[in-house]
């Protein structure tokens, strides 16, 4: 197990244990969130287990990354309820074109890039509708302190680069070139490190506003 | 190793330019967010100035209704038995064995002078007698009764017969110098009460001053709920308000009415 990857375990089991601490405290979409990160924790360890015990932690990444789609779009589908149904009928279409892909193009012993590529811009565009209601529904308190603000901000970055690396990372798999790949890999490590770091924030923030709210 | 180094620079390159649009739209975001909370915030104070105008308004609608029932229900009633007592007050004192009974003759007085009070009162209390009398003519009757009731000495000046204003506001202007006489005689009883109406050119003036006691301004400026109607009831009809007062010095309230606002 490498550093990189113990500070990484590390952040989300942090993360995770600030959320469970808060749960109570928390709303609906930031209890999904606790828990998402929860299942990112702990596929996070099966993958190091599948890795040293089969030598391949693909499996875990096919069933992870549907579970990953179900929890992100469940929070955003919480806080755009005109979205919602759209978001429930798109996990049954994601669930098919995992199966598909798994089947005819990334066996379950190969990476899921594709599903990572496909999932991305659905996240993107969560991202994008949910700034969009912020301000046809704008908060009393200042924008730094909305815990939406920081979220969406967050994953618009994650899954913008993400998309941009995986694109890119497959083309330079091809064509051999090991130094951009690392560099790439380093990135989309750095920008995991950042999402949890502001994951931790958002339910901080989440638990404060609810306990304000409790106290008024 | 060339096309390895050149892929690196176009994935730099590619990456600065997509940290560099989603920054900008972070940032533009957060400004047209500000701007809309700001909007949002001037909304709401719009909404909540106009719900307590309309708020003041109703109290002052639901105040003059209760004045006008009171002032029925006395004239009507109390007046009316005052009247019997008056009318058999003088039939004993035409039938009486001694006619020259001062003690009856002096309840035939007190009660003359308790129906002439009431009607004052009543007339002073029904909303729509104030505006067929006239707000100065009003405030004469106002000074008169309380001279009459002996708690403080009223004077009333003027430089115009009658002021021509909308029942509405005549109404409001005479409830403000009612509240003023009432908080006079309530904290300096025995003291003077000087009212004045200036018609200006351009607008209506209106002074209510007295010698009594006075207070520190700042210390209950906030509090005293009959400070606080005033204000407000000067507000509704856009009036100016002013009061000064010192300890020892007395108390002022000037309400300024303008010109497009009589």
């Amino acid at each position: 197990m490498t550093t990189r990857f113990l500070i990484y375990l590390t952040l989300l089991l942090l993360v995770c244990l600030l959320g469970l601490f808060q749960y109570k405290r928390l709303s609906r979409p930031y209890r999904l969130l606790t828990l998402f990160v929860l299942v990112t924790f702990l596929s996070e360890l099966a993958t190091r287990y599948f890795a040293r015990v089969y030598v391949n932690s693909g499996p875990v990444y096919h069933l992870y990354l549907p579970v990953q789609y179900f929890f992100i779009t469940a929070f955003y589908g919480n806080l755009l309820p005109r979205w919602k149904t759209a978001l429930s009928w798109s996990w049954v279409v994601f669930v098919l074109l995992v199966l598909v892909n798994a089947m005819l193009y990334q066996s379950p012993l190969h990476f899921a890039s594709n599903i990572i590529l496909l999932s991305c811009p659905v996240y993107i565009l969560c991202a994008l509708l949910s700034f969009r209601n912020m301000l046809s529904l704008t908060d009393e308190r200042p924008l730094l302190r909305q815990e939406l603000f920081w979220y969406n901000t967050s994953t618009l970055f994650l899954y913008i680069f993400t998309f941009f690396c995986w694109s890119f990372y497959n083309i330079l798999l091809k064509s051999g070139n090991t130094v951009s790949v690392a560099t790439l890999t380093t990135v989309m490590y750095v920008l995991g490190l950042q999402y949890y770091i502001v994951t931790g924030i958002v339910i901080y923030l989440d638990a404060r506003h609810s306990k304000k709210k409790d106290e008024q | 190793m060339n096309n390895n180094i050149s892929e690196i620079y176009v994935f730099i390159i590619a990456g600065i330019l997509l940290f560099g649009i989603l920054a900008g739209f972070i940032v533009s975001f957060v400004i047209t967010y500000y701007k809309k909370q700001q909007q949002n915030a001037r909304e709401k104070h719009i909404l909540q100035t106009q719900f307590n105008e309309d708020l003041l308004k109703s109290t002052i609608e639901i105040q003059e209704k209760a004045f006008d029932d009171i002032s029925r229900e006395l004239h009507d009633n109390i007046g009316q038995q005052l009247s019997a007592v008056s009318i058999y007050l003088n039939l004993l004192l035409r039938d009486a064995a001694h006619p020259q009974d001062t003690r009856l003759q002096s309840c035939a007085d007190i009660i003359g002078s308790s129906l002439q009070d009431l009607r004052q009162l009543t007339q002073t209390l029904l909303g729509e007698k104030i505006t067929t009398t006239g707000l100065v003519q009003s405030l004469k009757l106002q000074v008169e009764r309380i001279n009459r009731l002996g708690i403080c000495t009223a004077n009333l000046q003027t430089n115009v017969p009658t002021v021509r204003l909308n029942p509405r506001k005549s109404i409001i202007l005479f409830r403000i110098v009612q509240e003023a006489i009432s908080n006079a005689s309530k904290h300096c009883p025995g003291c003077t009460i000087d009212i004045g109406i200036d018609q200006r050119p351009r607008s209506l003036q209106i002074t209510i001053s007295d010698n009594g006691p006075g207070f520190q301004t700042a210390a209950t400026q906030a509090g005293g709920i009959g400070l606080i109607n005033m204000r407000s009831r000067a507000k509704t009809i856009g009036a100016e308000y002013r009061l000064s007062s010192m300890p020892d010095k007395g108390t002022s309230i000037e309400i300024v009415v303008p010109e497009e606002e009589t």
